[in-house]
This record gives structure tokens, C-alpha cells and sequence, in this order.
């Protein structure tokens, strides 16, 4: 399922895909930083993310820790795996990038923000950022589903 | 000002993303997508908007509406959830399971009247065996002390249901009619031990059953949350058969917050919870009783603080639903008394069709056995003299009628953020709690208590809100807060506050010296008054009520530092001789064992009299000391002889002229 060496995509594609592997590593060491001072604050029992009142907020920053995580291995394995299948129009290709991205910035920041000053039952305002971002990544999926499917569809002689 | 904000950052981002697309799939395509975008959040979002804009205000009345558990209440609110886990409102009432009962069962034994009772455990349920009602009440007939009726028929009860949790443990038991009947063993949390439920409340008779009370009709309205006693037979059965209903057993988030389902269903709304969050305007779908008015934010509390007495003609004659809820007007269903008269009215509380003494008549606490000038509540002067009337003490106080509408329950008291033990706030356990108001007495606090500063005598409430208030074989502060006048203590009983501290001094010497201090009017008091100290002068002459505050006060450890330690042995045992009221041969005798050190074994206050006076005997032997006349120099108004002991003769000219009616406190 590899590229046809004369896509004319292929430049736009390696440009991107360097572009996630740079953005999606450096994600995964910010986040992976974060949950290394989880694990301080759980490790010097710190109140401001263990007390009973601050249930919301450590609930929160751990989804940031774990979205934050998981988007930059999906930056990591959309870069990956840019050059391996799919049937990109740059047009598609350059959303599907921009809203990867954009997913990988807004979910684990809205997390986070939602988990700064949280009331008794609710996040801070911030975590409005999450649906955003959870948006963006339904389109970006979508547009590599349809990306996947089209390549498949082309390669299937009876199509 | 947050809310524009993050509208601003999403608008940010929506140009963002905007532009994005338009570099990606050109203008149309960007538009369309932009389209689609808007249209899945607005479709969203606007109709939980509307849903929350168009809701009608809350109604007034919302008693029809669905009781609400504190397990609804937990998902939003978990920390005032877990502090209200931590109270004795919340364990009020229980279900007899394990976890809740707190007595011994492991086949414990208790001997009143010469009937034993047995307690065990079978499994996960608990059973009381005693003697059979029906042979109590024949013997009663026939004139039969239980102790001299022979071998009794026994009968075994269920414990189904608890009340109490902090003081005593109170034992329910359900009937086939579906009433839950007080049996007559409780436990005492405090001592750990059974004891009969006669010697739990002020009551001078001795009597198995007397106490035997109708949870139905009386408890429910007061521990627990939303009461409905839905009797079901008519006026006049008996048994009275009943299918009573709570929200929620003991007192829950509903007593203090009103309905709760509006609540509820309105915060399920996420737009709702967001507009609640950044608005300046209270939440209209809950009350929340520190932002109530004073009086209104009162009567939450006094809704059972203030022993009220149920206006029927407001109430559902078919269910008799408590119609008060949080935030209404409590004194359109429930009457308020501040005299003793007004607590035991029975024909102005009548419902039609309803025979004097049964049904809801007993919801006004009338007992047509009960003498009613000496339903001992009140002090002769008004002040409330047991619990669960604090809110008349708190209402009759100046610090509340002038207080400029700035003192209410909550100003000493958190439900969410205190001690359960009392609940007061942090900080209010001190003079700080009365200089937010009379910081003039910061600077000059010696000059005005004439004590120590860092002594007892120079905190605000060892005066003005004194341990006057027996209930629970305890006593507890006044809730009246007042400047302790000697007149307030002449003739009406009430001990004056300098008494209940310095034990060894006559009235006549707090007189002295408040005339000295303060230059008040001095009153004219009798030669005995004068001379004899007042706990001496109380606990030998006037009745139960102030025997018993006064008996309370020799186990108090700042009055023991202040009177001495010495000589109560010798009182406290004489007394013990002449008295009739179990409560308060309990306190007598705890003032004899925080004094001396002696077990709880070594006196039974419900123990037979000649088995009694023995014990006494006892008592006097082991801790009576040897002569010291040089008492009589230290003690002045202690009526001793020149050996330092009490002159008996004394002792006996005042015990003769005891003013013993009989008095009842059932609180």
C-alpha cells in the first residue's frame, strides 16, 4: 500500500509528515514531562491535586495528561504513516494536518485549563476547548478514513 | 467579564480553523465545512439554551414536587456531600443494620425495675427481650410493683430502626401496622452502656413503659427530611396503623435546601450550569440558607430548633405532609411557643375530627398527664432550658433583635465546615466570635470580666451564654445570649452564670461583686440567698430542672478549678440520698466521678433505692476525707460546721423545705 512515487502529493506529504514527526515527539516529551509532575504531586501528596476537594482538577489534568499523550502518538503515527497509503488531494491532506494538529493542541489544553480553577462539580471554562478540538479531530479522522478508503477503492481491479 | 472572554478565544479559534480550511480546500469548500461546523454546535447548544432561558420560576409551593436524595446530591456537590456525612444530622434516624448500630448486642443484660432485659444478634438483625408490655399494664392496674409480680411473661421485639447517633442510640421497633414504637432500653453512647429510657429524659416516675413513644407521630418530624405520616386508619383506632414516608432518614440535604428535583433536573443542563456559574445571581432552583433573609434563614433551623408546634388547619388533613420547606415562611405552618403554656395547648391545635390526645394531637407535644406550668422548657425568666428550643434563646437575645439583621444561626454555626460535634465554625469557640460585633472589649477585656484574660472567666459565653440548658444527660449553653442580671435568677430558677462557675459562693456574693463591677441594682435577696452558696442552696431545695443544671456544673472543669475540689463529695452524696430523678442522680454522680476518679459501677442512678443508698454509703466512705476546719475559712458560704464537714442541720432544714414538683423534659 505505498505510495506511487509519481503522487504528485509527495513532496506536500513529506513536508507534513516531518512536520508531525517534529510536532508529535515534542508533544510527547511536554506531556510525558506532565505526568512526571503528576507523579511528583502524588509523590509529595501535594493537597492542590490530591485533596478530596480537588477531585475535579486531578481528574482533569490526568485526561490532559493522557489526551496530551495519546494525540502526539497519533501525530507521531499519522506521520508515519503518510507515506505508506492513503489517496491525498493536497487539499484534504492539508486539513487532515491542520486539524490533527489543532485537535493536539485544543483537547489536552482544554483539560488542563478545566482543571485550574474547577468548582465543586463543574471544570473552569476552559474546558470548552475540548469540544472544539474533539471536532476537528472527528473531520481529521474522517478525512483519513476517506483518504484509506479511496486508495483501497483504486487498488481493487473489480471497483 | 471570564464568560466574553472565552467567547472571544473560541471566535479566535473559529477564524483559525477558518482560515485553515480556506488554505486547505479553497473558500466554498471552507464555508460549507465552516457551515456544518456552526450548525453541529448550535444545533447542540441552542436547544439547551432555550430549555434554560424558558424554564418557568420555581414555584413557591413545591411539597408536591419529588423528594431528591443526597445520592443526587453527591454527583455535583461530593465535598458538601462528605461533610455532611461527618454529622449527626445525617445519622439521626437509621435503618438497625450493622454498620448503624452503635449498642451492645453480643448478649448484653440490663436490670430496671427488676425486670431483665436481654439483648442479642442473629445474624444481621437485632432483637430486645423483656418483660411482656400487656403484664406491665396489668400489674399497673392491680397495684403491682414489677419487682414484687413474680416470674413476668417475656416478649421479644425487633430493633428495626435507630434514632440517634452522638449522645444516646434510641431503639425502634415495627409493628404489623407499620408503626415504629421506642422501646424502653436505649443506649448511652457516652457511658457505653443500656440504660432505661426513663433515666435518659428528666421524668421523676419510675415506670417500664411510660416513655414508649410513637415514632409516627412525633420523632418523624424532627429527624428526618420531607416527613409524611400518612396514617392510614381513622381517628381513633387503635392501633393506629400508618405508612410513613421521608425523603431520606435523618437530616438531609432537603431540610436545609428545599426541594431539590428542580435543582436537579435544571443543572442537567449544561447551559444552565454554565449561565449559574458566571452569574451574580443566586441559584433560583435551590435555596441555599446563608443567602436567605434573616428570618427566613432562621427558620430552617428552627423548623426543628425551635420545637414548634404544627398549625394543622395549613396541613394536608389526608397525609399530614410537612408543608414547610426551606425557605417559606415557617410560622405559616408551625407555631413557634415561648412559654411553657404555649407548648401545650391541645384544643387550638385540634384537627377536625380528631379526639383529644391521639393522631396529630401528640404532634403538639400535648399529654394531658403532663402538668403543664412545669412542662419544664422555659426558665422562670423565658430563657429556653433544653435543647432543641436554641432558636427562642437565640430569638430572645439582643445580639439578634439588634442585631441589625446580622446574626442568624449560620453566624456561629456551618453545617459544611465544623466540628460536628456542636457544629460551630472555626474561630467562633472563642472571643472572636463576639468581637466581629464588640471588638470595644478586645482592648479592655480584663477591665470588663475582672478575671484573667486567658482565664474562663473572661470568655464571652462562660457569661452570657451559660451551661443553663439540660437535655441528654448533658447540660448545654444557653442559647439566649444575655447580660446575666441577678433578678433573671430570683424566683425563676435559672442558675445566674457566676454561680454555675464558682459553686462555693451564695447569690448575694454575686450580687456584691456585679454591683461593685458594673454598679447594677442591687435586688433584695433572702438571708439564705446571701449566705449559702447557690449550688448548695439549688441542689437541696428547688426542683429537678435546677438540680439538674446545678448537678451538670460539679463535672464542668473550670468550675471544679474555681470552687475546689474538696468539699462537693460531701454534698453531691447527701443530695444523692433525697433524690427522685434518675437524670439527675446520673449527673450527681458524674460530678463525683470526674472529681474523684470513681467508676461508673460504683453508683446505679436506676438502681433500686436501698441498693442505692448502700452504694452512697460507700461512696462517702472511700471519698469523704478527714476533718478540715480550715474549709470553713476558704469556704465561706459553704455551710460547714468548725470539723469543715456540712452542718447537718442545715442541710436538713433545706431539704425539708424542697419545692419537688414533678417536672418533665423529654428533650
Amino acid at each position: 500500500m505505498s505510495t506511487p512515487t509519481n503522487d504528485p502529493t509527495n513532496p506536500l506529504r513529506g513536508a507534513i509528515a516531518r512536520r508531525h514527526h517534529w510536532i508529535g515527539w515534542s508533544a510527547l516529551l511536554v506531556f510525558l514531562t506532565l505526568g512526571a509532575v503528576l507523579e511528583i504531586l502524588h509523590g509529595f501528596k501535594v493537597g492542590l491535586y490530591l485533596d478530596p476537594d480537588n477531585k475535579l482538577r486531578r481528574e482533569m489534568w490526568t485526561l490532559a495528561h493522557a489526551h496530551g499523550t495519546l494525540m502526539a502518538l497519533i501525530q507521531i503515527g499519522f506521520a508515519s504513516g503518510l507515506s505508506q497509503f492513503g489517496r491525498w488531494s493536497a487539499g484534504r491532506l492539508k486539513l487532515a494536518s491542520f486539524f490533527l494538529l489543532d485537535a493536539a493542541f485544543l483537547i489536552p489544553l482544554g483539560f488542563f485549563l478545566g482543571g485550574l480553577f474547577p468548582s465543586g462539580s463543574d471544570p473552569w471554562i476552559g474546558i470548552l476547548l475540548v469540544p472544539v478540538g474533539a471536532l476537528v479531530l472527528f473531520v481529521a479522522v474522517a478525512l483519513v478514513i476517506v483518504s484509506a478508503l479511496q486508495q483501497t477503492s483504486d487498488a481493487d481491479p473489480s471497483a | 467579564m471570564l464568560v466574553y472572554g472565552a467567547i472571544f478565544v473560541l471566535i479566535l479559534i473559529g477564524v483559525l480553523i477558518a482560515v485553515q480550511m480556506r488554505q486547505s480546500v479553497g473558500g466554498v469548500k471552507a464555508a460549507c465545512f465552516g457551515a456544518g461546523g456552526l450548525a453541529i454546535v448550535g444545533g447542540v447548544w441552542a436547544p439547551l439554551e432555550w430549555t434554560h432561558r424558558t424554564a418557568p420560576p420555581p414555584e413557591e409551593d413545591q411539597t408536591a414536587s419529588k423528594p431528591v436524595s443526597s445520592q443526587s446530591c453527591i454527583k455535583c456537590h461530593p465535598s458538601h456531600y462528605q461533610s455532611w456525612q461527618r454529622t449527626y444530622h445525617r445519622t439521626m434516624t437509621r435503618e438497625a443494620t450493622p454498620e448503624n448500630v452503635k449498642a451492645d448486642f453480643d448478649n448484653a443484660t440490663h436490670h430496671y425495675l427488676g425486670a431483665t432485659s436481654l439483648m442479642t444478634r442473629r445474624g444481621d438483625r437485632f432483637f430486645i427481650e423483656t418483660v411482656d408490655p400487656n403484664f406491665v399494664i396489668e400489674m399497673d392496674k392491680a397495684g403491682i410493683p414489677l419487682a414484687k409480680a413474680g416470674p413476668a411473661p417475656r416478649r421479644e421485639f425487633s430493633v428495626d430502626r435507630l434514632v440517634g447517633s452522638h449522645w444516646f442510640q434510641q431503639m425502634l421497633t415495627c409493628d404489623e401496622h407499620g408503626r415504629y414504637l421506642r422501646l424502653p432500653l436505649v443506649y448511652h453512647i457516652v457511658e457505653k452502656r443500656w440504660i432505661h429510657v426513663q433515666g435518659a429524659f428528666l421524668a421523676p416516675d419510675q415506670h417500664f413503659f411510660k416513655n414508649v413513644a410513637i415514632w409516627n407521630e412525633s420523632c418523624l418530624f424532627c429527624h428526618n427530611t420531607r416527613p409524611i405520616k400518612n396514617r392510614l386508619s381513622a381517628p381513633g383506632d387503635i392501633p393506629t396503623a400508618y405508612r410513613s414516608e421521608v425523603a431520606e432518614l435523618g437530616i438531609s440535604c432537603e431540610a436545609c435546601h428545599g426541594a431539590g428535583e428542580r435543582h436537579v433536573r435544571a443543572h442537567q443542563n449544561p447551559a444552565f450550569r454554565l449561565a449559574q456559574r458566571y452569574s451574580s445571581e443566586p441559584d433560583p432552583t435551590i435555596i441555599n440558607p446563608a443567602r436567605l433573609s434573616v428570618e427566613r434563614s432562621v427558620d430552617v433551623c428552627a423548623r426543628c430548633h425551635g420545637g414548634p408546634i404544627p398549625r394543622l388547619e395549613t396541613w394536608n388533613p389526608k397525609t399530614y405532609a410537612d408543608p414547610f420547606l426551606a425557605g417559606r415562611d415557617l410560622k405559616r405552618f408551625w407555631r413557634i411557643a415561648f412559654t411553657e403554656r404555649e407548648l401545650g395547648i391541645p384544643s387550638k391545635q385540634k384537627s377536625k375530627g380528631e379526639p383529644n390526645g391521639t393522631g396529630s394531637d401528640s404532634l403538639a407535644r400535648h399529654d394531658k398527664n403532663r402538668p403543664e406550668p412545669l412542662d419544664g422548657r422555659f426558665w422562670g425568666d423565658g430563657t429556653p432550658l433544653t435543647t432543641a428550643i436554641e432558636y427562642q434563646g437565640m430569638a430572645l437575645s439582643a445580639c439578634y433583635q439588634d442585631g441589625h439583621g446580622k446574626m442568624t444561626c449560620l453566624t456561629c454555626h456551618s453545617m459544611h465546615d465544623s466540628d460536628p460535634n456542636h457544629q460551630v465554625k472555626a474561630g467562633m469557640r472563642t472571643n472572636a466570635a463576639c468581637y466581629s460585633c464588640h471588638a470595644e472589649y478586645q482592648a479592655k477585656l480584663e477591665q470588663h470580666t475582672h478575671h484573667g484574660a486567658d482565664s474562663e472567666g473572661s470568655l464571652c459565653y462562660n457569661c452570657h451564654m451559660p451551661n443553663q440548658v439540660y437535655s441528654l444527660l448533658k447540660v448545654h449553653r444557653s442559647h439566649r445570649i444575655s447580660i446575666p442580671h441577678v433578678r433573671d435568677s430570683r424566683g425563676t430558677g435559672k442558675p445566674h452564670a457566676c454561680n454555675l462557675c464558682h459553686l462555693d459562693k451564695s447569690l448575694g456574693w454575686t450580687q456584691d461583686n456585679l454591683v461593685k463591677w458594673y454598679g447594677t441594682k442591687r435586688e433584695a435577696l433572702t438571708p439564705d440567698e446571701n449566705q449559702i452558696a447557690s449550688s448548695v442552696l439549688h441542689l437541696t431545695q428547688s426542683d429537678a430542672r435546677t438540680r439538674a443544671v446545678f448537678a451538670g456544673a460539679f463535672s464542668w472543669p473550670p468550675a471544679q478549678r474555681a470552687s475546689g475540689r474538696d468539699w462537693p463529695i460531701q454534698l453531691l452524696t447527701r443530695t444523692l440520698d433525697h433524690e427522685r430523678y434518675e437524670a439527675v442522680r446520673y449527673l450527681m454522680y458524674l460530678g463525683v466521678r470526674s472529681l474523684h476518679g470513681s467508676g461508673p459501677d460504683e453508683y446505679a442512678y436506676q438502681g433500686f433505692p436501698a441498693e442505692r443508698a448502700g452504694q452512697v454509703r460507700k461512696l462517702r466512705a472511700k471519698y469523704v476525707g478527714p476533718a478540715s476546719p480550715e474549709r470553713t475559712k476558704l469556704y465561706p458560704h459553704l455551710p460547714l460546721n468548725s470539723a469543715g464537714f456540712f452542718a447537718d442541720n442545715v442541710l436538713d432544714r433545706l431539704l425539708r423545705t424542697r419545692n419537688d414538683p414533678d417536672v418533665y423534659a423529654n428533650e
